[in-house]
């Protein structure tokens, strides 16, 4: 059930019993709020229970909009029948300066903020510091990601979206290398953005924009990318699937949603394979701890899938001693202990013994990259799938 | 005759400047241009911020609710100029327009109440009224400026010309934030 005026549309999802409200919705008299506002009264009559009431893609709203939305929950008390939730975004200022007013007029009206602790590391991933990992991890990936890429389907002259594309780095790569028409990379940190875009002016690259986003809730049209890319971050996420629908909805029908994870049971080494074996598994429960799955990336082909996209490809990422330079791979090992050990182990209060087995577990790894004769592997698993042509989203 | 204080932390050089000018009529007979424009002039001032996409809602929303205030206002064959200029502490929008005559005196009694110290109050009356004032020209729009956004109103009244300067001046820290 929906309601579309110019530049907004309210849609009603029975299943979270949730309106949505998309575009823009600066209303002009009084016709328009009523319109607006009998939507609003007319689902609220055929629910029980809490209404939620979603506005993390509603671009723009102005008084006249707030006064429609003051009207409903005036409405919605002297019913008070329901609960009312907002749900706000901290992509959009005016939704987390306005809504939480609404709360004057009824004390039943609950205001949240998704995107302020929408996964557990957000804290650790969206800073500053998580970039260096970031960046040695692009080094050694990409000379074989960019052949996965291209393999997936990711050509000269398309339309592509990077979601979640962290520092920018592999989307600028993309632009680079393979020649997309225009890349849009959207990521939720700020700090990441910010770096992003000094890298583009650094670069001069004129093709590609970068975005402040919510991967799950992007204000971005439907079916408007060739190639949807999100790469090694659906793993932080406990509800990857609401990323995945909107990798699907701005991918046109027959384009192409990349994707990739990092999967810790894959990693071998040798000498002292015992030891760095245990070493990811507990680094992988510290992982689970803080809500990332770092052990997901078995797991992508089976997402793809149930998204019933068509066409489903996988591809092994793998980087190992022998395809990869040392130093650059034990710069990578070194990130993720310093990262594992001291930002996640704070955060997890691991004690000092706990902290100290853990690194001697990474240095075991960094002797064996960095032994002559050793042989260590990282895997990336790659996975993509075709939106069907009469795909319903 | 001046309402309010105006923000006089002018004397540095500004770090960007923008200047349109308008007819009230185009907007008053396409009301979506005040979107437009507002869109317009958040994208160009925004660009520097390094939280682009929360200056540019943000400067976007002030822009548009005191745009549609003023055309509201406005004479259909008045010129609005509309002026966007950001220094280092404040980012202010100065908009020179003529006003209908009957608007006038209830609209400079607005002014001095928006300058005021109860804000709060005239916020929530205007959040939770069932029926516009008498002369409805957008004035929830310019309270929520002030009261969400600790946005500054002053206006300089010409009483020669009938041209109404008036400015809204909001913290660089609210758009960086």
């Amino acid at each position: 059930m929906k309601y579309t005026g110019s530049t907004y549309c309210l849609s009603y999802d029975p299943l979270d019993q949730q309106i949505n409200f998309d575009g823009i919705l600066r209303l002009a008299g009084d016709d328009e709020i009523a319109a607006v506002f009998a939507y609003l009264a007319r689902i609220h009559d055929q629910v029980q229970g809490a209404l939620r009431l979603s506005f993390r893609r509603l671009r723009y709203i102005n008084a006249e909009g707030m006064r429609a939305l003051s009207m409903f929950v005036a409405f919605a008390r002297g019913r008070d029948t329901l609960t009312l939730k907002i749900i706000a975004s901290n992509v959009l200022a005016w939704s987390v300066r306005f809504l939480p007013n609404l709360r004057a007029v009824w004390d039943q009206v609950e205001f949240s903020i998704y995107d302020q602790q929408f996964y557990k590391s957000q804290e650790l991933v969206e800073d500053l510091d998580f970039i260096p990992l970031l960046r040695n991890q692009t080094r050694i990936l990409w000379p074989q990601e960019k052949q996965v890429l291209a393999r997936h389907g990711l050509g000269r002259g398309m339309r592509v979206a990077d979601i979640c594309c962290g520092c920018g780095d592999v989307a600028l790569l993309m632009v680079r290398e393979l020649e997309p028409s225009f890349i849009l990379g959207i990521d939720h940190s700020e700090a990441a953005i910010e770096y992003a875009r000094g890298l583009q002016t650094e670069f001069g690259v004129r093709n590609a924009e970068f975005q402040r986003g919510d991967a799950t809730a992007l204000l971005l049209d439907d079916n408007s990318f060739d190639f949807v890319a999100c790469r090694l971050s659906l793993q932080i996420f406990s509800q990857p699937e609401l990323i995945i629908r909107e990798l699907l909805r701005i991918t046109r029908p027959g384009g192409r949603i990349y994707v990739t994870g990092e999967d810790y049971d894959l990693i071998v080494g040798h000498p002292d394979n015992a030891l760095i074996h245990r070493t990811y598994e507990r680094a992988a429960a510290y992982g689970d701890a803080l809500g990332m799955d770092l052990r997901g990336g078995k797991k992508l082909s089976g997402m793809l899938s149930a998204a019933r996209l068509e066409d489903i490809r996988a591809d092994h990422v793998v980087v190992d001693t022998n395809n990869t330079d040392r130093e650059a791979f034990a710069r990578v090992i070194e990130s993720w202990r310093d990262f594992s050990a001291f930002t996640i182990g704070s955060q997890l209060h691991l004690s000092d013994a706990d902290r100290d087995s853990l690194l001697a577990g990474y240095n075991a790894h960094l002797r064996t990259i960095r032994a002559p004769h050793g042989y260590t592997t990282w895997t990336m698993i790659a996975c993509s799938g075709r939106k069907p042509a009469h795909s319903p989203v | 005759m001046d309402i309010g204080t105006f923000d006089t932390t002018a004397a540095s050089a500004p770090f960007s400047v923008i200047e349109l000018l308008v007819q009230a009529q185009d907007i008053q007979d396409r009301w979506q241009r005040c979107n437009m424009l507002a869109n317009y002039i958040a994208e160009y001032v925004a660009y520097q911020f390094p939280a682009r996409e929360w200056a540019e809602n943000l400067i976007s929303t002030v822009t548009n609710e005191f745009l549609e205030a003023v055309a509201c206002l406005s004479p259909g064959c008045a010129d609005l100029t509309l002026r966007c200029t950001q220094y280092a502490s404040t980012m202010q929008i100065e908009i020179e327009h003529s006003v209908q005559p009957n608007a006038l005196q209830p609209y400079l009694t607005f002014l001095s109440e928006l300058s005021g110290t109860t804000i709060g109050d005239l916020y929530f009356r205007l959040l939770t009224a069932t029926e516009r004032p008498e002369l409805s020209f957008n004035q929830f729009g310019l309270v929520m400026l002030v009261h969400d956004f600790h946005a500054r109103v002053a206006a300089r009244l010409d009483a020669a010309t009938g041209q109404i300067r008036i400015q809204v001046s909001v913290p660089t820290k609210e758009i960086s934030a």
